[in-house]
């Protein structure tokens, strides 16, 4: 799907994922401080966003997971901003490579807590779901990135 | 454009793209990168490298438009949720159940019939059915009671967490004053049957268990509104 775009538009498809991760992620930091008393996402006992807030792994010492992820989705956007103003390299690694680093660990914490709502929870938050894909497609599109020459090169 | 030859390999790069090269094909070579470009070179490679900044393709644009647009009703149908219930209103018959009660024994709804009913389906740890309790109920209790309404409060467990036990239950009764009888909801029963968005949702239902008012959340008009929706059906 991704062959023939240009390392901008790459950039720009990374930029406007996260976008979309953070604020979906914001929606549900949102929700976990101001909403208590109030059920959403809710379409039936086992998609229910309201149980998998319940459960002791919607928080990390008292901090909502849902806002640690809107702090990886800045991080994602950062970088590609950086990008877009011609950084090409950010300490030992490119920039590239770091967006790869970072959308990775985004997929792995998703994908982890994933399998703690299908395993431990039994319950499925849709908006946490769709929040994984988002960081699967950064990922994939990373990906292509890092795997993307620059056109400048000799 | 001007290239250079790279002091390690001797492959000509172009000079913008010297430092890269460097880092990415020699990172283990003891090169000096401040001193592989003269000056000139690297405001040229700088001048060179912001025109060379990414370029956005029309294509690019098109699958960006798309992703966004996917992606943005996909966020939209997940939060506005058009599948969720909005459950029993005024005018239909309140929903019939049988719950187990914070003393001893179980409560069923039906079993009002006859007496108007303040249907309450609430949390203890939910910080408008505290208010609500501390401000309201237990007014319209005082008021309303001594005419034949009767109350009932349903806790519906885990709504807001940690899930209401029968001491919380009765340290809430205690401290507010709300002393009628509080149903517990374990299994959801109450809450699927009501689709229970927001606590508290409080019901007033009329002598055939038809419901007369709705209130989700708290009661706007507080007091008020549960005097209004009362004397109505009282017919006072």
């Amino acid at each position: 799907m991704a062959s023939g775009l240009s390392r901008g538009d790459l950039l720009l498809l990374i930029a406007v994922l996260a976008v979309f991760g953070a604020a979906d992620a914001a929606y549900l930091t949102w929700q976990w401080y101001e909403a208590a008393s109030s059920s959403w996402c809710d379409l039936s006992s086992y998609f229910s966003c309201s149980r998998v807030r319940a459960s002791e792994f919607s928080s990390v010492g008292g901090i909502p997971t849902a806002l640690i992820a809107v702090a990886g989705f800045l991080v994602l956007l950062v970088l590609v901003v950086l990008a877009f103003r011609g950084v090409d390299l950010l300490g030992p690694w490119s920039l590239d490579r770091w967006l790869l680093v970072f959308a990775g660990i985004g997929a792995l914490l998703g994908l982890g807590l994933t399998l703690v709502e299908i395993f431990v929870i039994a319950a499925i938050c849709i908006l946490c779901v769709i929040g994984f894909a988002i960081d699967l497609g950064i990922l994939f599109f990373a990906w292509r990135l890092d795997n993307t020459p620059l056109e400048a090169e000799a | 454009m001007a290239t250079k030859k790279c002091p390690v390999c001797g492959v000509p790069v172009k000079v913008e793209n010297l430092e890269r090269h460097l880092r990415n094909q020699h990172p283990r070579a003891d090169v000096d990168l401040t001193s592989a470009l003269t000056e000139q070179e690297r405001r040229e490679a700088q001048r060179a490298k912001a025109a060379a900044r990414p370029a956005i393709t029309t294509k690019g644009m098109r699958w960006v438009a798309i992703i966004a647009v996917v992606v943005a009703v996909i966020l939209i149908l997940a939060i506005w949720n058009p599948l969720r219930g909005i459950g029993p209103g005024v005018g239909q018959v309140a929903p019939d159940f049988t719950v187990e009660t914070s003393t001893v024994g179980t409560v069923t709804l039906s079993s009002y019939r006859e007496s108007p009913v303040v249907l309450e389906l609430m949390d203890v740890d939910c910080s408008a059915c505290q208010l609500e309790a501390r401000d309201v109920l237990p007014f319209v209790f005082q008021n309303y009671s001594g005419r034949g309404v009767r109350f009932l409060s349903v806790s519906l467990i885990g709504f807001v967490p940690p899930a209401d036990t029968k001491a919380t239950i009765e340290g809430f009764k205690s401290k507010y004053g709300t002393n009628w009888a509080y149903g517990m909801d374990t299994s959801g029963t109450v809450r699927n049957a009501y689709q229970v968005q927001y606590t508290p949702t409080t019901f007033i239902l009329d002598r055939n268990g038809v419901i007369a008012a709705k209130f989700v959340g708290r009661a706007p008009g507080g007091y008020g509104d549960f005097a209004a929706a009362l004397d109505k059906i009282l017919g006072s």
